[in-house]
């Protein structure tokens, strides 16, 4: 099945829900489709790995949650991102950007 | 850090409120996707539906999201023992016949983990045990034998290795303090004992220095048993006086109560530094240095180890033999650790229990883990529908290992039970000589060993299946009556399971076999003597008064004519000991005619005196010559009575009657053999006849008296005969040690009878235990097959066959099964040769005769479901299903 894919996208879709979370607190319908968004269409998140991964950055520190009213008056769960949340995303963003850097530099010699 | 330690805890608790919120979230999310797609302009359920399928599987996420959290691990423990205790009361018939497997099992492991724990492992109640040391002396073929007051002193002072050396002897007492005297057994210990053990008495005080100075009043501390027995456990015991064989003597204080020598029921001090009755009117100088009685334990210094300390006493010992060289020759000291003196021959009876007990705990495993997958095979269904659900193979796994352990601790608790009254059973039925069993109890380590089994218990048998099961093919199975794949594999590690079980059965059995094979080749030994209709019972005079010669001879005279009157009696035995239970002495004769035998060497005999009538009321064959009469008395010249052995070791080739030698305890004179007796077993059923001589005890008067009367009536009328008798002649004189000679005997093989009830008693539960696995597996196999033996019958297969192709796939693992437990045995039953009279440990009788057993055993376990598969009916058979 598509497992495997999944597991690869992990750590990948940490990232992207930092970030996504880093402009300000918001739930996790708005994360999946400004994901999408934002790629074009290109990133397709899949809701079964989304709350694992939302559920599981709550309880590493790096989100906190709090139930409020959604745009269209739904109470609904909004994450946000925690200082340490912030320093992970740095961290985190410097690392991708060395290893997409290194995997295109070996991608475009000749 | 708290907060992470106890949010698991908290989420346990919140578990209901954090699911609602879980739901809450995905509701929305799902919500607000229908929107969404609703905007996009499509129909409401089209929307709807598109927003599911979308979402994907709502129970996997939350699954999903639960595992993330902490706290997951209780939760699903929680979760999984409500469920397990939903399914094993839904089974009861399963349930009940696990839960008593298993309590069998681990009740049986629990009596003897407590018997080898309190017997065994348990350190000794002492200050520092590990420094105690037990000092034996050896010589020639004696490897405990006792010390003179002399080697004490010598020891003592010579020594570099010791902080302490004290010294003791066991005393048969008279105690007297108002009305009838009573014989009790207790010890003249050096005033430095309890110092030197390190245990302070309960009540009052113990031994000072000085009570070990000559011209010491006589002080008694009791053992608390005695205390509580006799003296009611009253506190002002302490300063009473009373009468110890005669002598005015004062109670100093009571020991505490897990202070206990076997048969010491009260300490007394010695009034100079050894001992007394040295000085009695007897000794002399020599006499302390030629008479060995005191047992001797010293307490190693600091840092030194136990070999250091024996070189230092051989060194002492190899002087002492220069100092002395007709006394010491051949003498030697062996230092022995007190642990492993206290526990030496107990020990390995007790791991040998200990493993055959834990053989039968893993036959139980094997039989439960059977069990268990016959039940997981009629419930591969739930567990693919689980799986379906979201469930993990680990978490599958899980599932199962908490049902069998669950169903194991449900076992545990059971088996506490049993082993509860198991242990009040054995400790009943126990030979009074098995160390320390008065402290053998249930405690808080027992009762964590019994936890720790059960858990482990059902780890071991909860694996395999649980490994077997949790194998699940979705599609298939779910598919009404298709064929479950684990079906094969299952089968065959069952018969795995039943071949192990044989094995292990055939283990216990065989062992088992082998210790009935000893006992019975130990009832057949002829003892020499005739044991039936004699009773026997001990006078020990050992009052100032008879201490001297003439008076014990006169008591010895007068009791043994009136004993002879007795109505009734057919034969009256005085003499200084018992057959079976040891010679209280031994000499080493010199051979007229023969040079004198180096120290050390010369052939020891073992010695007892006797009256006149001893070997007519015993029974023992006078072979060649005469017994004693009344007249080979102090005024005759000294014979002695030797026994077949010893006319063969000491006139190899020559007629011994008539013949003479002289025995350095007896003085100058030469004794002449004048009667050649039938070999008796003086030291046990066990030993070969050893060389043993008689003589007449109006010639070697002997302090004590052991009475065996030969009579028609029973042992109460007798003893209360003798008892009168005695108390004509010295009324504070007490009779003691009253039983039947049969009695002496049992009691003498009672440990040996003991360990052979408890193996046979595994062996019988193993047995049975295995016979459940093959009837179990064989019944199974048959019921999963009744479609194929339908057709195997509808093409023709004749009812023999049937039944044949049934008893052959049962046999086949049981088969394996004896031969991999005949191999095993072959090798396992060496750590038993020291147990066993006269039967190899690979007695091929016996070994046949088990593997015959195990055969005959699982062709009937195996009948029933052979019968059952020749009965089906092809018709019904080919419709079920």
């Amino acid at each position: 099945m598509t497992k495997q894919k999944i597991d690869l996208l992990q750590g990948t879709l940490d990232l992207l829900v930092l970030k996504t979370l880093q402009s300000g607190p918001t739930h996790g319908w708005d994360i999946a489709q400004r994901i999408q968004q934002v790629s074009r269409d290109v990133l397709k998140v899949n809701q079964g790995s989304l709350y694992p991964a939302l559920h599981r950055l709550e309880a590493q520190g790096l989100v906190a949650s709090e139930w409020g009213d959604s745009e269209n008056n739904r109470r609904a769960k909004f994450y946000k991102l925690t200082p340490a949340g912030r320093k992970q995303l740095a961290t985190e963003t410097d690392s991708w950007e060395r290893f997409a850097g290194a995997i295109s530099l070996i991608l475009q010699n000749p | 850090m708290l907060g992470k330690l106890v949010s698991p805890f908290l989420a346990l608790f919140r578990r209901s409120e954090l699911n609602r919120e879980l739901d809450e979230e995905l509701r929305f999310h799902l919500e607000r996707e229908v929107e969404e797609n609703i905007r996009r302009g499509m129909s409401p359920e089209g929307a709807r539906r598109r927003a599911m399928v979308s979402f994907g599987g709502v129970e996997q996420i939350k699954e999903e999201c639960r595992d993330v959290r902490g706290g997951r691990f209780l939760e699903d423990l929680w979760q999984d023992l409500r469920y397990s205790l939903r399914m094993l009361v839904k089974h009861p018939s399963f349930t009940v016949v696990a839960v008593i497997t298993l309590a069998l099992g681990i009740g049986a492991n629990t009596a003897i983990f407590s018997v080898v724990y309190h017997v065994v492992l348990k350190p000794l109640p002492f200050h520092e045990p590990e420094q105690l040391v037990w000092v034996w002396g050896e010589q020639a073929a004696r490897k405990q034998a006792p010390h003179t007051p002399a080697d004490f002193l010598d020891y003592q002072r010579r020594n570099q290795s010791f902080a302490q050396m004290a010294a003791y002897c066991n005393m048969s007492f008279a105690l007297g303090s108002t009305g009838q005297p009573e014989r009790v057994d207790g010890r003249i210990v050096s005033a430095n004992y309890f110092a030197l053990l390190g245990v302070a008495p309960r009540l009052g005080r113990s031994f000072a220095p000085e009570d070990g100075q000559a011209g010491a009043a006589r002080l008694v501390l009791l053992s608390h048993s005695y205390w509580q027995q006799r003296f009611g456990g009253e506190a002002n015991v302490v300063g009473q006086s009373l009468t110890l064989s005669g002598e005015p003597a004062t109670i100093v204080g009571v020991m505490p109560p897990d202070f206990r020598e076997p048969g010491v029921y009260l300490w007394t001090n010695p009034r100079q530094i050894v001992p007394d009755f040295v000085t009695s009117s007897r000794d002399d100088m020599t006499s302390v240095r030629r008479n060995p009685y005191l047992s001797v334990l010293a307490r190693l210094k600091p840092g030194v180890t136990l070999p250091q300390a024996q070189a230092d006493m051989d060194a002492i010992s190899a002087g002492l033999r220069q100092e002395y060289p007709d006394l010491y020759g051949g003498k030697g000291v062996r230092l022995v650790a007190l642990h492993e003196f206290v526990v030496g021959d107990t020990k390995l009876t007790l791991l040998l229990l200990f493993g055959a007990v834990g053989l039968v705990l893993l036959i139980v495993c094997a039989n439960v883990a059977n069990l268990t997958m016959a039940r997981a095979a009629t419930r591969t269904k739930e567990f693919a529908l689980r799986a379906a659900l979201g469930a993990g193979r680990g978490r599958l796994i899980r599932q199962l290992l908490t049902e069998s352990v669950l169903l194991a601790v449900a076992g545990g608790i059971g088996g506490v039970g049993l082993a509860t009254w198991g242990l009040n059973l054995l400790v009943a039925l126990s030979p009074k000589a098995v160390p320390r069993l008065a402290e053998i109890r249930l405690d808080w380590r027992v009762l964590m060993f019994a936890l720790g089994a059960s858990l482990l218990t059902g780890i071991v048998f909860g694996v395999l299946p649980a490994l077997t099961s949790a194998r699940v093919n979705l599609n298939e199975t779910l598919k009404e009556g298709g064929r479950d794949a684990v079906a094969g594999a299952s089968q065959r590690t069952r018969g795995a399971l039943v071949a192990a079980e044989v094995a292990l059965a055939l283990v216990v059995l065989v062992s088992a076999g082998l210790l009935v094979k000893s006992f019975w080749r130990l009832q057949q030994v002829n003892p020499g003597f005739d044991a039936t209709r004699l009773t026997t019972m001990l006078v020990w005079p050992t009052e100032a008064k008879y201490v001297d010669v003439a008076a014990s001879r006169a008591f010895i005279r007068e009791l043994n004519a009136r004993l002879e009157k007795l109505p009734g009696t057919e034969g009256v035995a005085i003499s200084n000991d018992l057959p079976i239970r040891g010679s209280d002495a031994s000499a080493t004769p010199l051979v007229e005619g023969r040079p004198l035998f180096k120290p050390g060497e010369g052939i020891q005999v073992g010695r007892h005196t006797v009256n006149a009538a001893y070997f007519q009321a015993w029974k023992i064959p006078l072979l060649r010559g005469r017994a004693f009469t009344e007249r080979d008395d102090e005024n005759a010249p000294l014979v002695v009575v030797i026994n077949e052995s010893a006319a063969k070791a000491l006139w190899p080739g020559e007629d011994a009657l008539g013949k003479r030698m002289k025995l350095a305890r007896l003085g100058p004179a030469w004794a002449e053999v004048v009667g050649i007796v039938g070999d008796v077993k003086h030291d046990g059923l066990q030993l070969d006849s050893q060389p043993h001589l008689y003589t007449s005890n109006l010639q070697v008067p002997w302090a004590t008296l052991r009475i065996t009367v030969r009579s028609s009536l029973g042992t109460a009328a007798v003893a209360a005969a003798v008892r009168g008798v005695v108390q004509e002649l010295d009324p504070l004189q007490p009779v003691s040690d009253v039983k039947t000679m049969e009695t002496v005997m049992t009691e003498a093989n009672a440990g040996r009878q003991l360990s052979l009830i408890l193996f046979a008693l595994f062996a019988v539960i193993a047995l049975l235990l295995a016979c459940i696995g093959i009837y179990g597996v064989t019944a199974y196999s048959v019921s999963r097959r009744t479609r194929e033996l339908g057709i195997r019958m509808a093409l023709g297969a004749r009812r023999r066959d049937v039944s044949r192709l049934v008893i052959r796939q049962g046999m086949t693992p049981a088969l394996i099964g004896i031969v991999i437990g005949l191999s095993a045995a072959f090798f396992l039953t060496r750590w038993m040769s020291s147990l066993l009279f006269r039967v190899s440990t690979n007695d091929p009788l016996t070994f046949a005769g088990i593997a015959l057993l195990l055969v005959t055993v699982a062709l009937l376990a195996c009948w029933r479901p052979a019968r059952r598969a020749t009965q089906v009916d092809p018709m019904i058979a080919l419709r079920s299903q």
